[in-house]
Parts: C-alpha cells; sequence; structure tokens
C-alpha cells in the first residue's frame, strides 16, 4: 500500500530562508536619524516641518556640490575639488550623513597631491553612497509628510 | 545655548554660506527666543 506520509517540506523552508537571508537592506546606515530626530527640539510651534525643510535644502544644494567634484576630477582642479568636498562635508555631517562627510574629508586631504586614479576611486565611492543618502531622505521626507 | 529674562530682544547674525547649516542654527537661534539676521557670508553680514 502507497503512503502519502513524509512529504519533504525542506524545499520550501530552504527558498524562505534564502528570501529571508537576501532580502535588500542597501540604505541602512547611510544616515544616522537620531541626528535628525534632534532637531525636532528646534522645531518651532506653526511652522513647517523643520527636518523636511532641511532635507529639501540638502538635496536642492548637494547634487550641485557632487557634480562640481565630478567636474573637478575631469578637470584635475584639486582647488576646486577641495572647495566642494569641503562644502558636502559641512551639510552632510550636520544632517547625519557620516560616510558621505568621511569620503569628502578623504578627497580634501588627496586633492593637494592630485592623483586622478586615486581621486576617482573616492569619487565613485562618493556618488554611490550619497545616492543612499538621497534615498534615504526622500523616504524620511515622505514619512514625515505622511 | 539658554535664555534668561532681558535678552529677548537680542538679535543674533547667523551667517554660512550653507544654506543647509544656516537654516538650521537659524531655527535653533529663534526657538531661544532670539530674533535673528541671516547673511550668506561675511560681506552680507
Amino acid at each position: 500500500m502507497p503512503s502519502s506520509t513524509g512529504i519533504d517540506t525542506n524545499a520550501d523552508q530552504e527558498s524562505v530562508l534564502l528570501k529571508r537571508t537576501s532580502a535588500p537592506d542597501t540604505l541602512s546606515g547611510a544616515v544616522d536619524m537620531a541626528v535628525l530626530t534632534s532637531f525636532e527640539e528646534a522645531q518651532g510651534e506653526g511652522e513647517p516641518d523643520l527636518v523636511v525643510e532641511l532635507i529639501d535644502l540638502y538635496l536642492e544644494d548637494a547634487p550641485h556640490r557632487v557634480a562640481a567634484i565630478r567636474e573637478a576630477l575631469a578637470k584635475t582642479d584639486g582647488q576646486s575639488l577641495e572647495r566642494a568636498a569641503h562644502g558636502l562635508k559641512g551639510s552632510s555631517a550636520s544632517l547625519g550623513a557620516g560616510q558621505v562627510a568621511v569620503l569628502c574629508e578623504e578627497l580634501e586631504l588627496i586633492a593637494h597631491d592630485f592623483s586622478f586614479q586615486a581621486v576617482a576611486v573616492v569619487v565613485t565611492r562618493l556618488e554611490r553612497e550619497f545616492e543612499r543618502v538621497r534615498q534615504t531622505f526622500l523616504a524620511e521626507r515622505q514619512r514625515r509628510l505622511g | 545655548m539658554s535664555l534668561t529674562i532681558g535678552q529677548a530682544s537680542q538679535r543674533i547674525l547667523v551667517a554660512d554660506d550653507d544654506p543647509v547649516i544656516r537654516h538650521l542654527v537659524t531655527s535653533i537661534v529663534k526657538k531661544e527666543g532670539y530674533a535673528v539676521v541671516v547673511a550668506n557670508d561675511g560681506r552680507g553680514a
């Protein structure tokens, strides 16, 4: 008599596990949200959401600075690179985008002895990290505006 | 930063070329009860 027992569920369990462990989490850590939350103390009554305003100002300003950094690389212009990196570092650090700030600092340091290869590597990393920050800010903005 | 009685009418100049930092500092100072004058740079100040 054939038995219908002994159904193998291992395959199903495995695929669930795989899905769980491979879930994309690319935005984690791009922005220290505690920094943004701390600004709520400075929120004025009846004023627009301060964090949203800061995010909007950053998203308006920072892409120009990232573009200026890429342009300075193309022109091997160390002075412009240093200036743009310095500017982006300040606002990024202020809003909790720590890794962008660190990469900007690295660019400031290597801008003097301009090596195209070395600068290009950091600029590429910066652009990738900035995109993560941008996505994080857009999501936070959306969340706050409901 | 804290505010004591008698300081409320004092004005503070906030000058920075970065719009994010300018807005952040302005908001903090206003929240403390000061009047704020904002400038983009030293010349504007």
